[in-house]
């Protein structure tokens, strides 16, 4: 009797107005306000595998998950660990095969690295969207570090001059690698790096290569691309 | 009227939430749900207080939540005590270690000479340190990898090196590989850096070569994972 008149007063009361504990006026920008200065919020305990048996929870669901001692709520991609940071990231890495010819050599040219939407090791959607060769769109303001890696199997002898550079809407930005190979002889050769950058909603990054071989294709052994959001 | 809501709420409260579930601003809670708040316009707000009453409260519950005034935060508590949402922080592992030496082969590649002893900062939960140069992640998820390594008397002339990671076996990308050449005996040093997606248990070998016969003398070698999602 109890339970069903306190229900019947919170569904009709509680949908037009808001509910204070601790306190007669809550304000009106709060649906729920506690107010204390000598007790806590308690939200519902429980162990990871209870919370994922939860039948299909509501996005906006908060638990304390006491395996991992952490909140945890529920977003569109799952249940997320309040404490843990996640950085939105997009990782596109290829290996090719052996005599592919997949590295273009014209010389001082700039050449998007070789990976598309097929090679994302994982994409966050949210935030990535690729919209060509080595060229990714952000949909949000930030600041994202890139890192890019490559590598060739028949690096000719004698000297190449090489980059890896980001390019940001267009305009080069900056270096993650830029110098000159010596081999001796022919032999696999690669090279990585790193740059963060500050980035606008719907800026497009790419990320390039020039290996200058006189324009005679080499071997690409792997390309990788990480972009992660940093904030 | 908020008065008489909230008086009449605090009435009822007690005896049904030990019953069942409760809707604010739904009539319809949702199965797997014990508390609703349903608004487009009005927001929750935890008990707030300062940090002094915060720490004066006696034995609090694992999973608490309070906003504390004084740090202007959301304060949870956990097995370890309270804590600030700030703690939000990248698991990472660092391995580093001066001094010693490094071996050098003409034809084979080596482990970096990194284990459990050269860890400066782990996240344990994440990352073990499976031997030299080799860490196990213990969670899918996307790391950033850099790795580095110097000598302080790689000798004058011309030779090859690498830096690479590696998984079983197979190579997952070089942070670099090329020839140095040296006019004189001299430090010289290779790193570089590697996003890449890992499944839970993976195994990432750290391997390097430096094609020359004798022992160098180490200055830095450097492991840096961090997860990142």
């Amino acid at each position: 009797m109890l339970r069903f008149l306190a229900i019947f007063l919170l569904s009709t009361g509680a949908i037009s107005a808001q509910v204070g504990i601790g306190t007669p006026n809550p304000s009106p920008s709060a649906i729920l306000q506690l107010e204390s200065i000598d007790k806590t919020f308690v939200p519902p305990r429980m162990t990871n595998a209870q919370m994922l048996a939860i039948p299909s929870p509501i996005n906006g669901s908060m638990i304390y998950n006491t395996t991992h001692n952490a909140m945890f709520v529920r977003t569109s991609n799952g249940w997320k660990n309040f404490f843990e940071t996640s950085n939105a990231s997009v990782v596109l890495n290829r290996v090719f095969a052996a005599g592919n010819g997949q590295v273009s050599t014209t010389n001082n040219n700039y050449t998007n690295f070789p990976v598309a939407a097929s090679d994302a090791a994982t994409i966050d959607n949210g935030i990535y969207s690729i919209t060509g060769n080595g060229k990714v769109k952000v949909s949000e303001n930030g600041i994202y570090m890139i890192t890019g890696s490559f590598s060739v199997t028949n690096m000719p002898a004698g000297v190449r001059k090489y980059i890896i550079a980001i390019y940001q809407n267009g305009n080069l930005v900056g270096y993650l690698s830029r110098g000159t190979a010596n081999l001796e002889s022919t032999d696999e050769w690669g090279s990585s790096g790193s740059l963060s950058i500050s980035a606008l909603a719907n800026d497009v990054i790419e990320v390039k290569y020039v290996l200058n071989n006189n324009g005679a294709a080499l071997d690409a052994r792997i390309f990788n691309m990480g972009i992660t959001k940093l904030k | 009227m908020p008065r008489k809501i909230s008086v009449l709420a605090l009435l009822c409260f007690l005896p049904t939430i030990l019953l069942g579930q409760v809707g604010i601003g739904t009539a319809n809670v949702h199965p797997s749900a014990l508390l609703q708040l349903e608004s487009t316009k009005a927001a929750f707000v935890l008990p707030r207080m300062s940090d002094a009453q915060m720490t004066a409260i006696p034995a609090p519950e694992v999973g608490s939540m309070i906003f504390n005034n004084s740090e202007n935060l959301p304060y949870f508590r956990g097995a370890q005590g309270w804590s600030g949402f700030d703690i939000n922080s990248n698991p990472t592992i660092i391995l580093s270690r001066s001094g010693g030496s490094v071996q050098t082969s003409t034809t084979g590649m080596y482990p970096m000479q990194l284990s459990t002893a050269h860890v400066l900062s782990t996240s344990s939960a994440y990352f073990t340190v499976d031997g030299p140069g080799a860490i196990t992640v213990s969670r899918a998820g996307v790391y950033l990898l850099s790795a580095s390594m110097a000598v302080s008397n790689m000798p004058a002339g011309s030779r090859n090196y690498h830096l690479g990671v590696y998984r079983n076996g197979v190579l997952l990308g070089y942070f670099s590989r090329s020839r140095l050449e040296n006019n004189t005996v001299d430090y010289w040093g290779m790193t570089g850096t590697m996003m890449l997606y890992a499944q839970a248990g993976e195994l990432f070998y750290f391997r390097y070569f430096i094609n020359h016969n004798a022992a160098l003398a180490n200055v830095f070698q450097t492991i840096c994972i961090t997860k990142l999602n």
